[in-house]
């Protein structure tokens, strides 16, 4: 087969790779991360580069666009005339057939990014299921000849009334061996009362454990010492799945496609936290093998991948998981580089979209526990919805889409250095201040960081504030009646609003709103606020006592602002709270209580499933739900907010 | 027509108003003639059902401009196709005693394993406000059922809609069934749906894509043309 050379700048990076694969392929093979929201099938627009047009004597190298397959209309979309001419392509789409200089700008990277790793502060009680014993054992003679694990076990019993115990095989090698190092003095590792697994030597009472918030987008891993609950570390990172496509669906896609495609994504997983645990142990100075157990919570998705079945049939409807039960498994199975005996707990999951990491965040929230109508939204790509209280809960999902993580918004991007995180906007001048991550002041006062972006909490900023100047009216559209430079149509007759001009950026091109994005920000906002909402209506209630925003993305939206996108039912400011990582926190609860996962499988099986697609009423409430705040429920806590001057949404 | 009926009757499609008390997209049209009254009274001063339905169409191809922009949004495009809706409903009676026949049959399906209907509702929505006869089958609807209802209703154009990166694959195989029971060379294939693409169609075999459900007129006008 024919290869070719590709060379990647400003990293300086080659690679030879085989005729007719992408740009992107190649980037991948060298590690270059290379935004790809839509896994590579053209749709997305973020993996534009351009191929350089000529001679690299330095490298003997001849770049031509030729050199690349032909452009295809779809990629023209997402490109502008000037790109256009000078050769921008999409990575995804762009296939090797000679050899290319490929230049990577600075927009397509993927950045490391800002994760949120603590939850809020909360009451731990300690109980694992992991509990290292100390007992002394009377050597063998004449008169007593028993095994060395039966007068281990007699013991366990006798002091500890650990009954029946069984044991990992791990400790039979080592049995002869470990008892008889420190005369007779041994620790002997017990998981649930039930099984010794792991054995050493003399006094060793220190036990630790990991749980690890499973994300599709994130992984974050805290190392716990498990007699005290502290937790002594926390390690994030990008979840590396993401190469094979950003939402679930995209994954579940490539392993139908591809045949080891969820051996590959079970690798990558296995692999990132196993990263994870080294940089734990590294930081902590805590050997690997001393950690006893693991709890792993992520939707029905990530915890099939994780545990290597195969996810397909979730990808169509009746969307159905292979299981649902709780789950202990052990590390070894899964090579896990934690002690290999220790067991891995998975949660309960309740169906094909809402996971083990649900469950994490109602057994962190507690709603169960509650007088207050709590409202529970667990905002990513999917956001998981719960209602209800002590009397009863109900949960679906509702299909966000990856607007709010910058997909199908013109300069969406991650929460990374250079993204806008909040706005406000002028209602006299109609003028834009910018909060910038990575910068402590307020842009353009301070224009020591330029914007490159808009991230979540600033698109949602950025629509709310556009309704707020009376920018756009309830049902979205630009209001041209409001005068001023930053709102015009492109060449193309696109409205938009522009945020930061070239001048001023880092990408040097005018940040904008455009009017499509506010259409994708409806979209989406449409699909949580009437997830919510049929869930409410389907209890009979009017009111929401207390809504929690979990997941990351949560902290850093403004509540006000996503009451008046609305994002969720009205509710009083002082009664809307943003937990952080919840789905971390449950993890962490039942990896250092074991009746935390007795709640898990608890509410696993009274929790009701509503399934909103054979919903009649789905798409009338959805049209409603897209307007800004809504076209017909009341907003009580921001109308005031809201210009009278505009016209009812339709 | 009259000059200003024309317009009005346009105007009154762009603005999604079906009847008098209806509000308009814009401020300020309450009270004025709907549709449904603007098309009575054409019918009244003897104007012929296809200039009606010429202004018409003209009305919604700016709605369809405007919703290409973003400018116009789903409630919108809902709104100006209960308009024309509400018009056919007064030209219907007309249409028969003229003999006029319809343009031709639709059948509409999400495919096996996808829910998504919203789009697929609003393309039959526009279809049958463009004049052609339109059967949905609904949600998640197998190949089999397909060929049963293409065999019995005899289509010109079967249209299949898919959101899901997962099941899109199905118009392929709806396509292969189709061709598997000869069926292939009686209709044209049509496909819409947010993962699915031009290349996509032309990948599959089918005869047109859509990317939304002003084109998806333009496509069946195009193909049965
Ligand atoms: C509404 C919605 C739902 C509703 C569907 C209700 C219904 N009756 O249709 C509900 C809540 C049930 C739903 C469920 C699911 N959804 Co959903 N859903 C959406 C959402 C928010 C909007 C889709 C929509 O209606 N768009 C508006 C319509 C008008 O646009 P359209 O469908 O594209 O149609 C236009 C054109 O495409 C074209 N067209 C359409 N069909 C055809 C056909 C022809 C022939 C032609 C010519 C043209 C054409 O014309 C239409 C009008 O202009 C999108 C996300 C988003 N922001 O877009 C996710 C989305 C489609 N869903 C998604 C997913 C994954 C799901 C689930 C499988 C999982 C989940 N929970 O998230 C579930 C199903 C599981 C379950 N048990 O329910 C994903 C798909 C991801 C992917 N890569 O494939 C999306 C993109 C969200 C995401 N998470 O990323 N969903």
């Amino acid at each position: 087969m024919k290869k070719h050379r590709v060379l990647f700048l400003p990293d300086n990076k080659e690679i030879k790779i085989a005729e007719g694969k992408t740009l992107l392929e190649a980037a991948r093979k060298l590690g270059i991360e290379i935004q790809s929201i839509c896994g590579g099938i053209g749709a997305c627009g973020k993996c534009l580069i351009q191929v350089r047009e000529g001679e690299y004597s330095s490298y003997d190298l001849n770049s031509r666009p030729e050199h690349l397959s032909t452009i295809q209309s779809m990629e023209e979309e997402h490109m502008s005339p000037k790109e256009i001419k000078t050769n921008y392509r999409l990575a995804c789409m762009a296939g090797v057939y000679g050899d290319v200089v490929v230049h990577i700008p600075e927009s397509s990277r993927l950045y490391k990014h800002v994760i949120l790793e603590s939850g809020r502060e909360r009451d731990i009680i300690v109980n694992p299921s992991i509990q290292s014993f100390y007992v002394e054992l009377s050597p063998p003679s004449l008169q007593d000849q028993r095994g060395d694990l039966e007068r281990l076990a007699q013991k366990l019993q006798d002091i500890h009334k650990l009954n029946d115990l069984e044991e990992d095989y791990q400790v039979l090698p080592k049995l002869p061996c470990r008892v008889r190092k420190d005369g007779w003095k041994v620790s002997a590792v017990i998981w649930d009362d039930k099984e010794i697994c792991e054995l050493y030597g003399g006094k060793n009472l220190d036990t630790y454990g990991i749980a690890v918030d499973l994300g599709t987008t994130t992984i974050a891993a805290y190392l716990c010492e498990l007699n005290t609950g502290n937790c002594l570390s926390v390690k994030s990172t990008l979840n590396p799945q993401i190469d094979y496509g950003e939402d679930v669906i995209t994954r579940i896609n490539y392993c139908i496609k591809n045949r080891k495609g969820t051996k590959q994504l079970h690798k990558a997983a296995i692999n990132a936290i196993n990263q994870l645990i080294e940089e734990l142990c590294a930081e902590t100075n805590i050997n690997n093998n001393n950690i006893h157990e693991m709890v792993v919570a992520g939707n029905t998705i990530m915890h099939h991948l994780f545990l290597n079945i195969s996810p397909d049939p979730i990808g169509h409807s009746p969307f159905p998981p292979a299981l649902k039960k709780p789950l202990n498994i052990k590390a070894r199975e899964l090579e896990l580089k934690i002690n290999p005996g220790a067991y891995v707990y998975l949660p309960p999951l309740l169906s094909g979209y809402i996971g083990a990491d649900n469950i994490a965040v109602i057994i962190a929230e507690e709603p169960y526990l509650k007088e207050e109508m709590h409202l529970i939204i667990d905002l990513g790509t999917n956001a998981e919805v719960v209602v209800g209280n002590k009397e009863k809960l109900l949960c679906t999902s509702s299909p966000t889409g990856p607007a709010f993580e910058g997909a199908n918004i013109s300069f969406g991007m991650r929460a990374a250095e250079g993204a806008i995180e909040k706005i406000i906007i002028d209602p006299e001048t109609l003028e834009p201040s910018l909060r910038i991550i990575g910068s402590e002041k307020w842009f353009p006062e301070s224009k020591k960081i330029r914007p490159r972006g808009l991230a979540g909490s600033g698109i949602i900023d950025g629509v709310a504030e556009l309704r707020k100047a009376g920018l756009i009216d309830s049902s979205g559209r630009f209001n041209f009646s409001r005068e001023s430079k930053r709102l015009f149509k492109d060449e193309k007759g696109h409205s938009q609003y522009v945020l930061a001009w070239a001048k001023d950026t880092s990408i040097k091109r005018d940040i904008v709103i455009s009017q499509q994005d506010i259409r994708s920000v409806q979209l989406a906002k449409a699909a949580v606020y009437v997830g919510g909402r049929m869930l409410m209506e389907q209890l009979g209630i009017k009111e929401i006592d207390r809504i929690i925003l979990a997941g990351a993305f949560g902290n850093y939206i403004d509540k006000e602002n996503a009451l008046v996108l609305g994002l969720f039912p009205d509710c009083p400011l002082n009664r809307i709270d943003s937990v952080g990582n919840a789905s971390g926190d449950g993890a962490r609860l039942a990896l250092l209580n074991k009746d935390k996962r007795k709640e898990a499988e608890e509410i696993a099986r009274d929790i009701q499933h509503i399934e909103k697609s054979s919903d009649p009423y789905f798409q009338e409430e959805f049209f409603q739900a897209l307007a800004i705040p809504h076209a017909e429920d009341p907003f009580p806590t921001v109308e005031k907010l809201l210009p009278e001057n505009n016209r009812k949404g339709k | 027509m009259s000059e200003g009926l024309f317009e009005k009757l346009k105007e009154n499609v762009l603005q999604g108003r079906m009847e008098k008390e209806d509000e308009g997209i814009e401020e300020g049209y309450e009270g004025q003639p709907g549709v449904k009254e603007l098309t009575e009274e054409a019918l009244e001063k003897g104007i012929s059902t296809a200039d009606i339905l010429e202004a018409i169409n003209e009305g919604m191809l700016s709605v369809g401009e405007k919703f290409e922009k973003g400018e116009y949004f789903i409630p919108d495009m809902l709104a100006a196709s209960e308009a024309v809706g509400a018009a056919m409903e007064v030209l219907e009676p007309q249409m028969i005693k003229e003999k006029e026949q319809s343009k031709g049959k639709v059948i509409m399906a999400t495919v096996e394993g996808d829910i998504h209907d919203i789009g697929k509702n609003l393309v039959t929505i526009m279809l049958k406000g463009a004049g052609y006869q339109v059967k949905d089958l609904g949600t998640s609807v197998s190949s089999d059922r397909i060929i049963e209802e293409v065999e019995k209703e005899k289509p010109q154009v079967v249209g299949f809609s898919a959101l899901l990166d997962t099941t899109m694959a199905e118009m392929g195989k709806n396509i292969e069934a189709l061709k598997e029971k000869g069926l292939r060379d009686d209709v044209k294939v049509i496909i819409g749906g947010a993962p699915t693409s031009d290349p996509f169609a032309e990948k599959i075999g089918a005869d047109g894509y859509g990317k939304d459900a002003f084109a998806a007129v333009e496509l069946v006008k195009k193909l049965l043309a």
